[in-house]
């Protein structure tokens, strides 16, 4: 296993991690952005993101005095920018899981450097998600109702309601992704215990880290968790987000049922997270000096599926396009014709379109899917399409219903974008503090896909790969280690 | 924890490779309580120290029956037996709109197993282990690969070992024993 | 592990005289046995209906596994795959047979009279006189028609009444219509629907597309193979180079070609049925039986004394670890179309249920012939194939994930079966000689070809700058 696992040179592969990696430097890398002071960056993002966080709380305390009609929805609008929000949140979340569980069960090991990453952006937005069904009730004094507790009603849930479906697959993608995240960070925060410099860090860590201490015997049993939660994660992502769109698809409204809802809201979703951690990305990875570990050629595959998602994305477009003409159904015909490609709200259909389809087909040109530029101005396009995409499928299926006296328009009243803008303000306070004190990369899976890594690797073979050979000291670290 | 105070050889190596072949010989030798501590799981490292696989798969698996057979009974019982609701022309219980919720609590009750059978099979959390007690130890979860051999393996002789760890080229050997009184400073 | 064989072209040919040097023979037996008794049946007046719907059934039986082998061979192209070189040769000689699937689609397209739209939308005589019947009918008995309503009868007025059912009488499949023509509401809202497909159901767009579909699977048939086999002279690398630079298109038209074919060839079956699904649903098929087939003939090599060097139990591990995931698969799209139907109960759509399960057109018929097929797809598929081959252990023994793939391709044409033939006749199951000798024509007559190809070439991609990598191959 030694030579033939290097990069081919001529099939322009390249190291997964920069040259002069090494154990130590790996280390060194993640752990010194929790040791040291955080930089500027990261407090003037940290005081916008909690103030944002603020309006959030001021605007969500508002609503549940007031009552829902604070919102632009309306009949026939019913769901707008709340449903939006939380359908945009959760597809968000689903890369984490693809990119920790199905890129390891496809033992694509580049995902290493952006599995920690990605997983924490799931558990974040899955938090801003479930706010949006929390406070949509209007009484969320009720919330209770949704499990299924013995009250005194004598009442037990609906459970052919799509929408009860959502509490038990929204209640089990969070358990489930936690733990994952979780189990992932233990040798991890090992690491930092046995780093620690100070007693709070020794503790704290050491609490976290449970008394891992590497053995092998625990490696075993530990990889098998790991594989099989990445196994039950799997289809767990598949059917999130097939949920989420049985919430629509089971309804008879045009453009909404169609039973290619299931795939094509989890390919959308994979899309849409994919950016997102596209853009944080490029973001930390600029502050934080982690271009050795997190490098172009993975910015690089990470285009490559956005690139391919978003074709997934439209090929979906296309057929529900297409199958709404084949269907000889007038009101299928009708909603995307006239409600979506025309009409009052075409500027948001083709904001969605340009966006996710049209945006992505720059990565065609391998020059572009490396240009640091194009790929944040895309993946920031991306999370508008996506978002687009639910405000496209959710107001113009309704706001043309069946009784053409109630036909109006939506608009989104004030609280409605505090609010959304509010759970950004969330998302990146919670990913901002995760930053400062979590390992931010698997430091443990990015060391094992090293090449001395493996037990056979012979030092003298790799001569002709890149230059760290044993001198491993010789190398310092490519990031700033301030003296301490 | 137990009244015999447990002492173990700590012997360090630079490489992932020399780790698996000192494992193989303690293997070979007839050891069962040494164990391997590097900084990620070592290939091939398993097979080294003849563990057998992991039984984890087989309590994953009732996990995931018990999850969707208490989901059906679950379902069966609110809104077929005690309280019958027809909605949307479907019978009060009926199968397809259960498959939802039996599958995300098939997989709940069985990611819960995965991970505590985990922690149980490995007995974490766990307070204290006197291989904290080495200092250079902290390194295991760096760049360094150790084997312990514990005093508890019957064929554990503080010469012989010792003679046998040094056939492996480790960097360092040391003895570490647990001393009761200065837990409280190294254990996390 | 290690290999002691030179990775070199002659090391892995098929040798003369061992059973695989024949084994095309015996295919090309097969097929010949089945294409003369199928070409038989087509030219017998009570049995050329039947034979258009046994031979679809055959054809995307065997259709799905060569497109399915193809998407294999991008995937990994696609992904730069290292793990599956070694058994990539097998999946590019299946691909490489898409030509032949070609030309074997022409009795498809020769026979479109028998497609259930073409009388009523394609502009033949005795399909627009059943709509002026049913026209008048409507005026007469139901609500107004709507915005169709003008448009029908112009259309019908362009073409002249002719002698009304003289084609219906003809083709068995049209007894429905002959029988219920102009007395059945539900005959006129098909009719209807149908009348607003006609941009789609046009016979020349239908042909035009028919050629974008077979010159795609020439061209990616073609191609694939032989920028592979060329390596294995050559040793370039550029050409591992240009098969990763063509394949995202590739996919793109494999994407499409599959979808519509699928649309036009299968789903109009039943024209006035759709679902947008449709065509992830065949995708799925395909993956599933193309890696059965790919785990199959591997073995099978192997069995033989091919292939043992280079090929382990770590690729079948996998191998069968992505059949058993397609397979998943498989059931969560098949899942998702029944549960949306279901649960919507939409008339349109149900049909395609109702066909599937009950006993007749009569509301409470209860479950009829179908409904047992169904049911041992969802045992048989899923259930069954999916707690076989959970466990890791299965995976990795040789005879038991050869149980397991053979068990699902026999399950691949059940499947097949179940999609197509419901429409022949509604409600009703005859089993009839033409659906064993279809799918014994085409799979014969392909695998023939495959298996030809197969002592020309060497069965691994001997010049692969990869395949190092794949040898040494280890399950994490």
């Amino acid at each position: 296993m030694s030579s033939h696992n290097l990069p081919i040179k001529e099939l322009g592969e390249v190291s997964l991690v920069a040259e002069g990696t090494t154990f130590k430097s790996i280390t060194e890398t993640v752990a010194v952005v929790t040791e040291t002071k955080a930089p500027r960056g990261w407090w003037i993002g940290f005081l916008i993101a909690v103030n944002f966080t603020g309006i959030l709380g001021a605007a969500i305390g508002y609503l549940i005095w007031t009552g829902i009609g604070v919102w632009g929805n309306n009949s026939p609008v019913y769901w707008a920018w709340d449903i939006t929000n939380f359908v945009w949140w959760i597809g968000i979340g689903h890369a984490g899981t693809l990119i920790s569980a199905v890129l390891f069960l496809f033992r694509q090991k580049w995902r290493t450097a952006i599995n920690r990453f990605a997983e924490a952006m799931t558990i974040f937005a899955v938090i801003c998600a479930l706010i949006f069904p929390g406070i949509h009730v209007g009484r969320i004094w009720y919330a209770y109702y949704m499990p299924p507790l013995p009250n005194s009603m004598a009442l037990w849930p609906n459970f052919k309601s799509p929408l009860l479906w959502d509490v038990f697959a929204v209640s089990t993608y969070f358990t489930v992704s936690l733990l994952f995240w979780y189990v992932g960070l233990i040798p991890d925060l090992a690491t930092f215990r046995d780093r620690a410099k100070t007693k709070v860090r020794r503790l704290v860590y050491g609490a976290l880290a449970l008394g891992w201490r590497s053995s092998n015997r625990h490696w075993q049993h530990y990889e098998r968790a790991y594989l099989l939660l990445a196994g039950l994660s799997t289809p767990l992502v598949l059917s999130v987000h097939s949920v989420v769109s049985f919430d629509f698809a089971t309804s008879v409204i045009p453009g909404w049922h169609t039973t290619i809802f299931p795939p094509y809201f989890v390919a959308g979703a994979i899309f849409s997270g994919f950016a997102m951690v596209m853009t944080l990305m490029l973001i930390t990875r600029a502050v934080y000096g982690m271009k050795s570990l997190v490098t172009q050629k993975h910015l690089e595959l990470m285009n490559k599926i956005i690139l391919l998602t978003g074709s997934l994305v439209g090929y979906a477009y296309a057929m529900e396009f297409f199958i709404a003409y084949y269907s000889g159904n007038d009101f299928e015909r009708h909603v995307f014709i006239h409600n979506r490609a025309s009409g009052p709200f075409a500027w948001a259909y083709w904001i969605m379109v340009s966006c996710n389809v049209i945006s992505p087909q720059l990565y065609w040109s391998k020059k572009l899917r490396n240009n640091i530029a194009v790929s944040f101005v895309v993946s920031i396009l991306v999370n508008i399409g996506m978002w687009f995409e639910r405000f496209v499928i959710i107001v113009t299926s309704l706001f043309h219903d069946f009784l053409p006296s109630s036909w109006g328009y939506f608009r989104p009243t004030l609280i409605d974008i505090f609010i959304y803008f509010g759970t950004l303000g969330l998302f990146f306070t919670l990913f901002l503090l995760f930053i400062r004190w979590i390992p931010m990369i698997a430091i443990a899976e990015v060391k094992a896909t090293l090449p001395e890594a493996d037990p056979h690797w012979d030092p003298s073979h790799a001569s002709h790969d890149d230059a760290h050979g044993h001198d491993e000291d010789a190398h310092e670290e490519p990031a700033a280690q301030p003296a301490e | 924890m137990s009244d015999k105070t447990l002492t173990l050889y700590l012997a360090e190596y630079e490489s992932a490779g020399a780790c698996v072949h000192a494992a193989e010989k303690l293997r070979d030798a007839g050891y069962a309580a040494f164990d391997a501590h590097t900084p990620f799981p070592v290939h091939g490292m398993d097979q080294a120290m003849g563990l057998p696989d992991s039984r984890l798969g087989w309590l994953v698996l009732p996990a995931g029956i018990t999850g969707v057979s208490l989901g059906f009974l679950m379902i069966w019982w609110m809104n077929g037996v005690d309280y019958p609701l027809i909605i949307g022309g479907k019978p009060a219980f009926s199968i397809p709109s259960m498959v939802p919720i039996l599958f995300e609590l098939t997989i709940l009750f069985s990611a819960l197993t995965a991970v505590f059978g985990m922690f149980g099979l490995n007995q974490l959390p766990r307070h204290h282990h006197p291989i904290f007690n080495s200092d250079r130890f902290a390194s295991a979860t760096d760049d360094k690969f150790f084997i312990s051999v514990e005093s508890s393996d019957p064929k554990f002789n503080l010469e012989k070992t010792k003679k046998l760890l040094e056939a492996t080229h480790p960097t360092n050997i040391e003895l570490v024993a647990d001393k009761d009184d200065e837990v409280s400073e190294d254990a996390p | 592990m290690a290999s002691n064989v030179e990775i070199s072209e002659k090391n892995f040919m098929i040798r003369e005289g061992g059973p695989w040097s024949s084994a095309w023979k015996v295919a090309a037996f097969i097929g010949a046995v089945g294409a003369l008794t199928a070409v038989a049946g087509a030219m017998t007046a009570e049995n050329a209906h039947r034979f258009v719907y046994s031979y679809i059934f055959g054809y995307f039986t065997i259709l799905t596994i060569a497109l399915g082998a193809l998407f294999f061979v991008l995937i990994q192209r696609l992904t730069s795959a290292g793990w599956s070189v070694t058994v990539r040769r097998v999946a590019e000689f299946l691909a490489s047979g898409l030509p032949v699937m070609a030309v074997l689609a022409l009795p498809i397209l020769i026979n479109i009279k028998h497609f259930d739209w073409y009388e009523t939308v394609a502009g033949t005589p005795g399909g627009h006189a059943s709509l002026v019947e049913t026209q008048a009918y409507a005026e007469e008995h139901t609500a107004p028609a709507g915005e169709a309503k003008p448009e029908a009868k112009e259309a019908a007025k362009e073409h002249g009444a002719a002698p009304e059912h003289a084609v219906a009488a003809e083709h068995g499949a049209t007894a429905e219509h002959a029988g219920h023509e102009g007395h059945d509401p539900n005959h006129v809202a098909h009719v209807e629907t149908l009348d607003k497909k006609k941009g789609w159901f046009n016979l020349n767009f239908f042909y035009g597309r028919a050629v974008f579909y077979i010159l795609a699977w020439v061209i990616l048939g073609t191609m694939f193979f032989n920028l592979s086999v060329r390596q294995d002279k050559s040793k370039e690398v550029g050409l591992t180079l240009r098969a990763q630079a063509a394949s995202p298109l590739a996919m793109m038209a494999f994407a499409l070609s599959l979808t519509f074919s699928a649309f036009d060839w299968v789903m109009a079956l039943d024209p006035s049925w759709f679902s947008t699904i449709f065509g992830v649903y065949v995708f799925s098929t395909a993956a599933v039986a193309s890696l059965a087939v790919i785990i199959l003939i591997t073995m099978s090599l192997r069995d033989a004394g091919y292939l043992k060097s280079v090929v382990n139990v770590e690729h079948f591990h996998d191998l069968g670890k992505l059949m058993f995931g397609f397979n998943v698969f498989w059931a969560y799209i098949g899942f998702s179309q029944f549960l949306l139907i279901w649960y919507a109960g939409l008339p349109e759509e149900t049909t395609y249920y109702h066909y599937r399960w009950d006993a007749s057109a009569e509301p409470g018929a209860g479950a009829g012939p179908w409904a047992g097929v169904s049911l041992i797809l969802l045992v048989f598929h899923f259930v069954v194939p999916f707690f076989l081959l959970l466990s890791r252990n299965v995976k990795r023994k040789l005879p038991s994930l050869k149980l397991g793939a053979a068990w699902l391709l026999v399950m691949h044409a059940v499947d097949w079966y179940w999609f197509v033939m419901p429409n022949f006749k509604h409600y009703s199951f005859e089993f009839h000689w033409l659906d064993i000798a279809c799918p014994m024509a085409v799979g014969g007559i392909y695998f023939a070809y495959v298996f030809f190809r197969m002592t020309k070439h060497a069965l691994i991609p001997v010049g692969d700058p990869r395949i190092q990598r794949a040898i040494h191959f280890h399950n994490a």
